[in-house]
């Protein structure tokens, strides 16, 4: 047998292993037929049930839903329209993740091998009294840096995520991961250049003229709202998409734009390039909204009045031809540096930015990105002029690379240079919620005594780090809301340090990829089987979650399992509050009661909502900023600049003979990352197979057929999946699917980079190098 | 002339999500691998093009269902809908091969047909079908078919792009509008 028939082979075992899961699992299920419950005769739904309110909590949009509940069984969900969403076809398939046949009921004990799956059940007082012990050997030989706490997205409540981290808070300290694998860089760029993140512009989507989809693919991860897109289409807007893949969005737009994965910000400088010589810029905006006038040195230092006084920023005076303070009234600062100055090194920060794009002429960004020079030119202008053009960033697939941060830097000077934000129509489109209006506090007092500064763990480099003890040894990990196993990049890293750590505990819902590597798993609730609150950075509502039935077997909110635990180490009380309670906590000081959520959710307002209205930004100064000083401290240059991803057919040309595909990762419709990965209606009708999508030619090459099975791989690993041969990709560019699960033949992100994106702690899954071949039929 | 209900199918706001599926499948608590209402995809390589058509019973006017059902299962009632009466339902499958639309499921499990009922009592009760009603684009409408028609006479265009079966014999009330 060859290396490819021992791959082959290791995979179809483990396929077994999973297939024997069931059996060995004692996991109860005994719910899984779908027609158990009838529907009155002659009725619809409508009339006959009880409904609750909830919302979708995974990381999407977090729609208002409405469960209808029949002789105590969810039955059907709806979505909401006296909201300003309808929900899609996952928040409706909620019926089948209650009632899924991976749903966990009881804690489970590991008794077999580590990732076999093989465990046997427990009560929840052994549960906590294991979890104690190893919290408090570990607290002992390791100290609290020996914990790992790793939460994430799978749940955004407001209180499970927020009582994790505050239960470890307590215990004076964990190691934590820092950066995110969505959007770390959006925050990298946003928060110092405008002051604040979670800012959409959802509200007025319908108004905009001219849109640029960039790396982003509305039509899946924005659905409930597409119907926006398609209501500015119909008052005539445009809408663009830039994309390595002819994505759904793609084929709704009126123009796709396929790019080289990584060239992104060269493609943004380009444009820039054009309206900076073509004169569409915003002078007025710039003078009065932005640190464009304020003057730098050759290396990109503010220049100061007074060095003790880091607000005192120079700018020159157009009517007194001197430099003077920034807000000395009366002034015009000038937008460019006059040549007397110039002469001496001094420049505005609208000059290092022009200069940086001066040499990006069409051909040159071309070259770089495979756009045609003339395209580049058409973008460049219809975005410039087509007044109000906005942004679809929406934490794009185009930050997901390793200089993600520049990348949405790039996004915000292009809106900056034509005044296209804080207008209605106008804007960079992030993800955004209700706390862009209203702060949400805590639902838990912070701890009495701060806890230990630890180093974290950049979120990409969880799988490497822990192997190589690096920063230091972890000796007891904490995971919930999150399946590190499908979603974690360098996935076999992953998999040797979830076994290589002595103590894991998973607490999830489902027995997901992720839990089969724990120690133990806690059964914890899905939306409707326990109270919460949503009030958070993706939909505007706050909505009051309700209980509509109850949990199966012994499952349990993740903030009733911390306040039990916070018995055991003496912080009780601040832990084990009615719900009630703690939701008070969190809406202390927005003005919404939760007599007002009971009745519906609730949008803080105002409607529309227009962020940086009227050029009014969320940084210090209230001015927008191009020039970074914390990107300087970095090491890097304070204003956007290109550079070649490393892991890329021109960073790395010796990898690239290995590996000369460049991958790239897409969301799908049947799933919210890994969640809804094993729902059984929704695999009725979406695609139930990984599938990599493969440009003719590169098929050709690799005798490649469409539909054939194919293995994408590179030195981290291999992903089995059918091969989609089409010219809706880019040549030289695969596409592979987010969120399949271990069970089901394994996720992409075993082959996707773990580097860490230089200046957010980012992701860089769409920097990736790998080659494919055709699976070999066994004989 | 008695009203006749029908679906418009607005391709040019659909972008495929399958949400109007997913509320079929939900609202009538439909088994394993029983589909009332399916979403087509079309894709071209050059220029490259994507389009959906979410499809399920046309309601015709001669319904090939109602005239080879042995046991008389179907009605069609006054609105328009042609509903079966499951009951009656012997599982020969001879409306599923009769029906050019490919409307009527058989569900091997239970060894009987069942298809779209226009959610006639929903409509009874001043509601939508759930499909339109789920629809986050609005791209489905259920309407009186004479009006639906104004705008959108013939299935034409879709008949000679996306080989929509429309088989003039048994007179299907379903309007599509075209992508852009």
């Amino acid at each position: 047998m060859g290396k490819q028939g021992k791959l082959d082979e290791r995979r179809r075992s483990l396929l077994k292993g999973m297939g024997a899961l069931g059996v060995l699992a004692p996991v109860s299920v005994g719910m899984a037929a779908d027609s158990e419950v009838k529907i009155p005769e002659g009725k619809s739904f409508a009339g006959e049930m009880k409904t609750f309110r909830s919302s979708c909590a995974m990381e999407c949009l977090h729609c208002n839903l409405k469960a209808y509940v029949h002789k105590g069984k969810l039955v059907k969900v709806e979505g909401c329209p006296d909201t300003d969403a309808n929900g899609c076809l996952r928040g409706l398939s909620r019926p089948r993740w209650v009632d899924d046949p991976l749903r966990l009921t009881h804690p489970l004990l590991r008794v077999g091998e580590k990732g076999k799956g093989v465990f046997k059940k427990i009560t929840w007082r052994e549960a906590f009294d294991v979890i104690e012990t190893k919290i408090r050997e570990t607290l002992k030989t390791h100290g609290n840096k020996g914990l790992c706490v790793i939460s994430n997205s799978g749940n955004m409540d407001s209180i499970q995520n927020a009582m994790g981290g505050a239960f470890f808070n307590y215990l004076g300290g964990a190691t934590m991961k820092v950066g995110s694998l969505c959007c770390s860089a959006v925050t990298a760029a946003m928060q110092p250049m405008v002051g604040f993140r979670y800012t959409d512009t959802r509200d007025t989507i319908r108004d905009s003229r001219y849109i640029l989809c960039w790396g982003n693919n509305p039509a899946v991860t924005m659905q409930a709202f597409y119907k926006d897109y398609n209501e500015a289409q119909r008052k005539g807007a445009q809408i663009v998409v830039i994309d390595p893949r002819f994505s759904e969005t793609a084929a709704k737009a009126n123009r796709w734009v396929p790019i080289l994965p990584g060239t992104d910000i060269a493609l943004a400088l380009g444009m820039m390039n054009q309206i900076f010589h073509r004169n569409w810029l915003d002078k007025p905006f710039l003078r009065a909204h932005t640190d464009a006038p304020r003057l730098v040195d050759k290396d990109g230092k503010l220049q100061l009045q007074n060095t003790n006084d880091p607000e005192s920023w120079l700018v020159y005076d157009e009517k007194t031809r001197k430099i003077v303070r920034h807000d000395q009234a009366g002034i015009r600062p000038a937008l460019f540096a006059v040549k007397s100055l110039r002469s001496k090194g001094i420049m505005t920060v609208l000059d290092r930015v022009r200069d940086e794009a001066s040499s990006w002429t069409a051909k040159k960004t071309q070259a770089v990105t495979d756009v045609p020079a003339k395209t580049v030119e058409r973008l460049a202008k219809d975005y410039a002029t087509s007044k109000a053009s906005m942004i679809i960033q929406n934490m794009s697939g185009a930050q997901r690379t390793e200089f993600g941060t520049y990348v949405v830097a790039s996004q915000f000077y292009l809106a900056l240079l034509t005044g296209n934000i804080g207008k209605p129509g106008a804007g960079v489109c992030d993800a955004g919620g209700a706390t862009q209006m209203v702060k949400i506090n805590s639902p838990v007092a912070p701890p009495p005594n701060p806890p230990q500064k630890i180093p974290p763990i950049p979120v990409s480099k969880v799988g490497e780090w822990i192997l190589a003890d690096q920063p230091h040894p972890i000796n007891f990990m904490w995971i919930m809301t999150a399946s590190l196993m499908t979603q974690w990049p360098n996935t076999n890293a992953v998999k040797k340090a979830l076994t290589k750590v002595p103590f894991v505990v998973v607490a999830d819902n489902l027995m997901t990829s992720t839990a089969l590597w724990a120690d133990l798993v806690l059964p914890v609730t899905t939306i409707f089987e326990s109270d919460s609150l949503m009030a958070g950075t993706r939909s505007h509502y706050i909505q009051l979650m309700q209980k509509a039935i109850e949990p199966p077997g012994e499952a349990k909110p993740d903030s009733w399992i911390f306040a039990q635990l916070a018995h055991r180490f003496g912080f009780g009380a601040a832990f084990d509050q009615p719900m009630e309670k703690m939701i008070e906590r969190c809406l202390a000081g927005t003005n919404v009661t939760v007599d007002q959520l009971k009745k519906g959710p609730v949008n803080p307002g105002p409607t529309p909502f227009i962020p940086f209205k009227d050029g009014i930004f969320r940084t210090p100064d209230k001015k927008a900023h191009f020039l970074v000083p914390a990107w300087q401290k970095q090491s890097f240059s304070p204003t956007v600049t290109y550079r070649e991803v490393r892991e890329s057919p021109w960073g790395s040309p010796e990898l690239a003979k290995k590996y000369p595909l460049m991958a790239v990762q897409r969301k799908l419709v049947r799933n919210i990352h890994s969640s809804f990965g094993s729902n059984r209606w929704i695999a009725e009708m979406q695609p139930n197979e990984p599938c990599v999508i493969i440009h003719p030619t590169d098929a050709k090459s690799r005798g490649i057929e469409n539909g054939d099975w194919t293995i994408a791989f590179n030195d981290r690993g291999e992903h089995r999946a059918r091969a989609k041969v089409t010219e809706h990709i880019k040549e030289g560019v695969i596409c592979l699917d987010n969120g399949w699960w271990e069970q089901q033949g394994g996720s992409s992100s075993y082959v996707t980079n773990d580097q860490v994106e230089v200046l957010g702690n980012g992701h860089c899954c769409n920097s990736t190098l790998v080659e494919i071949r055709k699976e070999k039929v066994s004989s | 002339m008695s009203k006749q209900l029908g679906f418009l199918i607005d391709m040019s706001l659909c972008y495929g999500c399958t949400t109007c599926v997913m509320a079929c499948k939900s609202e009538k608590n439909l088994p394993a691998g029983v589909l009332w209402r399916r979403v087509q995809t079309f894709e071209q390589e050059k220029p490259p093009a994507v389009a959906w058509l979410s499809v399920s019973c046309h309601h015709c006017d001669n319904p090939a269902c109602l005239s080879v059902c042995p046991v008389k299962a179907y009605e069609k009632r006054d609105n328009g809908a042609v509903v079966q009466n499951h009951d009656k339902c012997i599982g020969c499958q001879a409306c599923v091969r009769a029906c050019p639309y490919g409307a009527p499921v058989f569900d091997p499990k239970t060894e009987k047909v069942s298809k779209c009922d226009l959610c006639v009592e929903r409509l009874a009760e001043g509601l939508q079908p759930r499909c339109v009603a789920a629809c986050p684009a609005g791209a489905l409408k259920v309407g009186d078919i004479s009006e639906l028609r104004q705008k959108n006479k013939s299935l034409r265009p879709v008949i000679d792009r996306y080989h929509f079966p429309a088989d003039s014999k048994t007179g299907p009330n379903v309007v599509v509008v075209m992508p852009k």
